[in-house]
C-alpha cells in the first residue's frame, strides 16, 4: 500500500509539476542551505573569538595593549572562507541560469568580502543584467562591488547602468552611487559638488516611493524632522518576532531611542 | 552600553521610562542568543537582513552605531547622541524628563 501510494505520489509530481517550478524549489533550497551554511559559520567563528576573549592570555594581552600578542591569537581562528562560499554561490548561480542568479550574486556580493567572486559577479552582470530591473538588489550594495573593482572600473559599471537601464529604481541606485563617490572624492571640484547634487536631486525623484528616496531624503529629514525640541516623527515598525508597533504608542512615556546591533 | 541599560530598565520599571531599540542584526538567531545571554528584555524594532542600512535607520539618516535619542513624554526630542555620552550624562537626561512626566501625570 505504502508503496503504492509513493509511486503513485512520483508519478503525479513527474506528471503535474512543471519542471520548471521544481528547478525553483531546487534552487530556493540551494540558496537557503548557502545562506544557512554562512551564518552558521559566522555563528561559529563568533563563539569561538569570544571564548578566546575570555582567556587570561587574551585579557592579559589586552590590558598590556600588546597588540602583536593579540594579532597572534586571534590568527589562530579561522574566519568563515569568503572565497569558498564564492565558489559555491558562482556554481549554484551558473545551475540557476540567468532567470535564478541574481539572489546568489547579491549574497555572494554582500556577505564573501572576496575580491575575485565580485569581479567574477560584476563580469556576468554586466553580461546578463545590465539592462535589467533585476539588477537592483545587486546596486544597493554597490559601496562594496565598486571597492573591490576599484574607482575606475566602479565607474564605468555605474555609467552603464545609467546609461543603459531604463528602469526608474536601477538608474537611480546607480546615480545615487556616482554622487555618493563624487561627495566623497577629497579632490572633488565645486563643479563636482554641484554635479552630484543635481543627481541626488534626479536620482530621488526617478525612486520616488522606495527605500532608496528616504535615504537619499535623510539629510534633510533630519534637519527637518530630527531636531532637539521637535516632536519626534512616529516610527512604524515590527519587532524581532514580527508583531507589529509603533514609537506613538509610548506616547505618556520617556522614551530612550536607540540605534544598536549586536554584531 | 547594554549592562547599564539593563540596569537602567530595571531601576525604571515602575516608571513612565521606555527602553526602545532599534535593532540592525541581521542574523536572527544570533540575535536571540545574544540577547538571552545579555538579559536585553526591551523591545526593538527589527531593521531587517539589510541590517545598518535597513529602512529606519535610512530614513533617520544614521550613520554611526550607538546614535541615542531621548524622546519626552509628549513625544518631543530632548537629547540626541552619536555614540553613548556616558552613563551619568544619560541618566540624568532620563531622571530629569521621567519627573517631569511623573509631575504632568498628576496634574
Amino acid at each position: 500500500m505504502n508503496m503504492t501510494r509513493s509511486v503513485l505520489a512520483a508519478l503525479l509530481l513527474s506528471v503535474f509539476v512543471p519542471a520548471q517550478a521544481a528547478d525553483a524549489t531546487a534552487q530556493r533550497a540551494g540558496y537557503d542551505k548557502l545562506v544557512a551554511d554562512w551564518t552558521a559559520a559566522n555563528r561559529d567563528y563568533r563563539a569561538a573569538l569570544k571564548e578566546l576573549q575570555a582567556t587570561d592570555e587574551y585579557k592579559a594581552a589586552r590590558d598590556a595593549r600588546d597588540s602583536a600578542k593579540l594579532r597572534e591569537l586571534s590568527s589562530k581562528l579561522t574566519r568563515p572562507d569568503g572565497k569558498a562560499f564564492g565558489a559555491r554561490a558562482l556554481e549554484l548561480a551558473d545551475q540557476a541560469g540567468k532567470d535564478g542568479a541574481m539572489p546568489f550574486y547579491v549574497f555572494a556580493v554582500a556577505n564573501f568580502g572576496d575580491k575575485d567572486t565580485a569581479l567574477t559577479v560584476v563580469e556576468r552582470v554586466e553580461q546578463d543584467y545590465i539592462t535589467s530591473a533585476a539588477i537592483v538588489p545587486l546596486l544597493e550594495n554597490a559601496m562594496s562591488l565598486t571597492r573591490y573593482l576599484g574607482a575606475e572600473k566602479g565607474a564605468a559599471f555605474l555609467d552603464r547602468v545609467v546609461a543603459e537601464n531604463e528602469d526608474p529604481v536601477a538608474k537611480a541606485w546607480a546615480m545615487y552611487w556616482q554622487a555618493q563617490s563624487l561627495q566623497r572624492n577629497r579632490n572633488a571640484t565645486a563643479e563636482d559638488k554641484q554635479t552630484a547634487e543635481k543627481m541626488l536631486v534626479d536620482a530621488e525623484k526617478l525612486a520616488a516611493g522606495s527605500d532608496l528616496a528616504d535615504r537619499i531624503a535623510a539629510p534633510r529629514f533630519e534637519q527637518e524632522n530630527l531636531q532637539i525640541g521637535m516632536v519626534a516623527p512616529d516610527i512604524q515598525g515590527a519587532d524581532i518576532e514580527g508583531v507589529a508597533f509603533r514609537l506613538a504608542d509610548y506616547r505618556g512615556k520617556v522614551v530612550l531611542l536607540d540605534f544598536w546591533g549586536f554584531w | 552600553m547594554i549592562p547599564h541599560e539593563r540596569s537602567l530598565v530595571e531601576k525604571m520599571k515602575d516608571k513612565p521610562f521606555a527602553l526602545l531599540g532599534v535593532n540592525s542584526d541581521k542574523d536572527k538567531d544570533y540575535f536571540h542568543a545574544e540577547a538571552a545571554d545579555m538579559g536585553v528584555t526591551w523591545r526593538s524594532f527589527w531593521c531587517g537582513d539589510k541590517g545598518t542600512s535597513g529602512p529606519i535607520p535610512s530614513k533617520w539618516n544614521v550613520r554611526g552605531w550607538p546614535t541615542l535619542y531621548v524622546i519626552d513624554h509628549e513625544g518631543v526630542i530632548r537629547h540626541k547622541w552619536v555614540g553613548s555620552p556616558g552613563n551619568e550624562v544619560l541618566d540624568e537626561a532620563i531622571a530629569t524628563l521621567v519627573e517631569q512626566a511623573e509631575k504632568d501625570a498628576k496634574k
